[in-house]
């Protein structure tokens, strides 16, 4: 790595990670180099820690990169600042690869605040199978509502579970259980949509999402396995009344 | 005219319909025949890409609030031109190319800062890293920047006290921006509030604040930029509240005697009320502004 590029990791440090900002205040240049030690020399610690507090906040409300924890995941908040205090959780966060993956600036270049804050939180959770079925409904609720509103999204979504449709996106979870995959098959499927401008969830029957799924560009194999236990009259009544819905 | 597109200030653009607030098209109609032209910033529109095709129909909108023909100046922020780590401008550029292909901009403009930090923005621009390595890493951005856009590109002072005074390194401010200017080949703009925020904080009061000019790329400069500052409490605010100091103008007519290839003083984010007019507070140095630069055009 050259210098700048370890300046620029030091300088990200400070930034994001709380504990990197107290180690500067207590002059602890622990694996920083002369070069870089020297750049920073000068940096005024208060006005460091007024950023980082200042890009946590931003994080946490959407107004930075959009799509912030805290509209998008209130369950999941509350549920991990019990354990250890919200603002814990937030740093946390904000120090983790996990918000290395963003990209909020419009570029597509990463995924959305809200889709990093989960995968930090689903290694935070993994004991915890009703936490972490919340944190997927919530993230499904704050990506595709946002999609009704911007349905040419500025960052990637990479979860398989919200798939692209023809209209928009479709995201189909189970009420009560973390789904494992994309290719889990839910015992009580709930189905958050983003189409034709709105946003819909709730619960529907198995078959009528395997219809629904059979429109998106990824279905499950689940889902055919499904629909073959149908009638083809059944099939059609089912497309046109999702279609009549907006849902198809 | 910075133009957001959130709820929380009136003015911007609706998030909904994309049309501008209506004091924005109050003012404008109000005033807009009396500026030589109209410069607008980028703000994200929520989490949209960046599609010109997004943003079109509300800038067509804006756009159709001066009279036809008002020349345009289009001010980014995604550019990130001060970034040192890897970051990815082909989306920027094509989004600007698209812009400029419609709008014809006599040229973009951006302040020389970190507006993003590996993807994620920045609550304020941050100044660039002042050291050696940090400038030779900011002239190759600016070049690749210069090249990849369709309409000039100019770079702009970068402010000093927006926010949070976190700097890195130790190179004079005015001597980078001279050095980056020419290792970039470009033309600048020179926010006055800028230069004096950074004056101050380097210790200078009163005419001292205008010192040092000398250092500065005075000859590339083709734009000047004034927007509303105070002084509180020792600080210096660059708070875009439209209303100008005194000092301000004082340090204008000095720029407007010594930059030979200036094209135009932009008053950036004008303060006005619902109907439109100029807030009382901000008109007397509007005007003498405006005298100032009558006097320079003539």
């Amino acid at each position: 790595m050259d210098e700048l590029s370890t300046l620029d990791e030091a300088f990200s440090r400070l930034v994001y990670d709380k504990a990197a900002r107290e180690r500067l205040r207590r002059r602890d240049w622990t694996g920083l180099g002369e070069s870089t030690r020297h750049a920073l020399s000068r940096i005024d610690l208060d006005e460091l820690d007024r950023l980082g507090s200042a890009v946590r906040r931003g994080i946490e409300t959407g107004d930075l990169g959009g799509l912030g924890v805290r509209p998008g995941f209130p369950r999941t908040l509350a549920s991990l600042a019990a354990r250890g205090g919200e603002e814990a959780v937030l740093d946390g966060f904000v120090a983790s690869a996990q918000l290395r993956e963003v990209d909020g600036i419009g570029r597509r270049a990463g995924v959305s605040v809200a889709e990093a804050f989960h995968d930090w939180v689903r290694g935070e959770l993994q004991e915890d199978p009703a936490a972490l079925c919340v944190l997927q409904h919530e993230l499904a609720g704050i990506v595709l509502k946002a999609l009704v509103h911007s349905a040419v999204p500025g960052f990637q979504i990479r979860t398989p579970l919200i798939r692209a449709t023809e209209r928009g996106h479709l995201c189909v979870l189970d009420a009560v259980r973390p789904l494992r995959d994309a290719e889990d098959k839910p015992e009580q499927p709930f189905v958050h949509t983003s189409a034709g401008g709105r946003y819909v969830s709730g619960r529907l029957s198995l078959p009528v999402v395997a219809v629904l799924l059979g429109a998106s560009r990824s279905p499950p194999s689940w889902s055919e396995s499904t629909l073959a236990g149908t009638t083809p009259e059944w099939r059609e009544l089912a497309r046109r009344q999702l279609s009549d819905r907006g849902l198809l | 005219m910075d133009m957001p597109w959130a709820g929380r200030t009136v003015v911007g653009f609706d998030p909904q319909t994309g049309a501008p607030a209506g004091k924005v098209a109050n003012f404008l109609q109000r005033y807009g025949a009396g500026f030589s032209y109209l410069m607008f910033s980028f703000q994200p529109r929520g989490p949209a890409a960046l599609e010109a095709d997004l943003y079109l129909p509300a800038y067509e909108r804006l756009v159709g609030l001066v009279p036809p023909g008002t020349p345009l100046v289009f001010h980014q922020t995604t550019l990130n031109l001060a970034a040192a780590h890897a970051y990815d401008r082909s989306a920027v550029y094509r989004f600007t190319n698209a812009l400029h292909a419609r709008f014809g901009f006599q040229w973009v403009v951006e302040d020389i800062g970190i507006w993003s930090q590996r993807g994620v923005p920045m609550p304020y621009p941050l100044p660039p890293f002042l050291t050696e390595e940090g400038l030779a890493r900011t002239i190759a951005n600016v070049r690749e920047a210069r090249e990849q856009l369709a309409a000039p590109l100019h770079i702009e002072f970068p402010g000093f006290s927006d926010g949070f005074m976190v700097i890195v390194g130790e190179l004079d401010a005015y001597d980078y921006f001279r050095r980056l200017a020419e290792g970039a080949e470009v033309d600048v703009t020179l926010d006055v509030g800028h230069l004096m925020s950074y004056r101050w904080l380097r210790g200078y009061r009163g005419r001292e604040l205008f010192g040092g000019l000398e250092r500065l790329p005075l000859d590339r400069c083709r734009e000047l930029h004034l927007s509303g500052c105070a002084i509180s409490r020792d600080k210096f605010l660059d708070l875009h509240h439209g209303v100008l100091l005194d000092e301000q103008l004082e340090l204008c007519e000095l720029l407007l005697e010594c930059c030979p290839r200036l094209t135009g003083v932009t008053y950036e984010d004008p303060a006005y009320s619902q109907e439109g007019d100029l807030v009382p507070k901000a008109q007397p140095n509007v005007h003498r502004l405006r005298r100032l630069v009558e006097q320079w055009m003539s």
